[in-house]
């Protein structure tokens, strides 16, 4: 039987072959949260500095 | 009973799109444009002040993702370099270009509309030197690649100073050649103790092509005119006495290190304890450097 094996990890590189284990999963939903999250805070960063930089422009604030 | 292979490619964890961007370099692009900003007469608003360090820094950010993108391969090859996240295989390689990309236009598009396209135009030449004339064809081409290719380097202050003024007079050109003829030396001593590293990856760095004696020469003739550059602005006029007084004791400090390196004649990378002095002091110097010439500045103007 030669389903169960898999190649090590650091022969795989980013690419896996075979059905996600739990762990595997866990990593995967951590990571895309991860990346949600710091997302959200640069979209946010970025929306507060357009704003401010179009009162700047705009001279509301002088 | 068999199961159907299907490709599963794990995400890239955020924090390794963080080390594509070269944090640690970004802290000194990122303090030479803000002291290039700080020295330059005229006023700016804070937030378009923020908004040109921002743009710096993701610039600075994008030459560095680009250039770990061309370089995957050459940095699987050194133990310095090993580790990041494309050798490693934490990433796929499409990606950290993307995200160069990505950053480079998104700092330069933002620079030009908030702040002014003078520094625009500036910022995204100094991301295509890094990348495309440094990365893909100094480096791997000749020995003289940091020398030519510190120019990439040299624009943060000139940057810095452009958002401020929409102009370019003589002292940030004065800032661009300070950081520029401080690279060699800098890069030369850490090429001196990671000769092997350099050489297993096929970098024509200067002690693998020309040799050390060579190497020791060119770091202490260039530390004379780093010297020289480097207390310019104080004798043409430009800053005061903070900044000589400053200037003339982190100058004799370096020439002092810098001479020890050409004195030395040690082959063996652990005991190069006069070039790792020297790096280290030759970071420390640029910070102190930079950091006295806005200050002093900010008193004159």
């Amino acid at each position: 039987m030669t389903d169960d094996v898999k190649p090590a990890a650091q022969d795989m590189g980013p690419q896996m072959v075979g059905s996600l284990s739990v762990e595997e999963s866990r990593l995967v939903r951590s990571r895309q949260a991860g990346r949600a999250r710091a997302m959200a805070v640069v979209l946010f960063g970025l929306c507060v500095l357009f704003f401010a930089i179009t009162v700047v422009k705009v001279g509301v604030w002088g | 009973m068999t199961v159907a292979a299907r490709e599963i490619t794990l995400p890239a964890d955020w924090r390794d799109f963080w080390a594509l961007t070269k944090p640690r370099v970004m802290s000194l692009v990122v303090f030479t444009a803000l002291c290039g900003l700080l020295a330059a007469p005229g006023e700016i608003h804070p937030i378009l002040a923020f908004t040109a360090i921002l743009c710096i820094a993701t610039g600075a950010g994008a030459s560095g993702a680009l250039n770990q993108w061309y370089e995957a391969e050459l940095d699987a090859k050194m133990k310095r370099t090993a580790g990041r996240p494309l050798p490693d295989g934490r990433m796929e390689r499409e990606s950290a270009l993307h995200f160069g990309i990505g950053l480079a236009a998104f700092s330069v598009g933002i620079m030009g509309v908030a702040v002014n396209w003078l520094s625009a135009g500036i910022l995204a030449f100094s991301i295509f030197f890094y990348a495309v004339v440094y990365t893909m064809w100094l480096k791997p081409n000749t020995p003289q690649n940091i020398v030519i290719g510190g120019a990439a380097g040299a624009f943060p202050p000139v940057i810095g100073w452009a958002a401020v003024t929409g102009d370019l007079t003589l002292l940030p050109l004065l800032m661009f050649a300070i950081i520029f003829f401080w690279t060699p030396p800098h890069f030369w001593s850490l090429a001196l103790f990671m000769k092997s590293d350099y050489g297993a990856a096929g970098i024509p760095m200067l002690p693998n092509v020309s040799g050390q004696r060579v190497t020791r020469n060119q770091i202490f003739g260039y530390s004379f005119v780093l010297a020289a550059i480097a207390m310019a602005p104080w004798y043409l006029g430009m800053t005061g006495a903070v900044y000589g007084v400053t200037t003339v004791a982190l100058n004799l400090v370096f020439l002092g290190l810098a001479f020890a390196v050409w004195r030395s004649e040690t082959t063996e990378a652990q005991m190069m304890k006069a070039e790792k002095r020297l790096f280290a002091y030759s970071v420390l110097y640029l910070f102190i450097l930079f950091a006295a010439l806005a200050f002093d500045r900010m008193l004159l103007v």
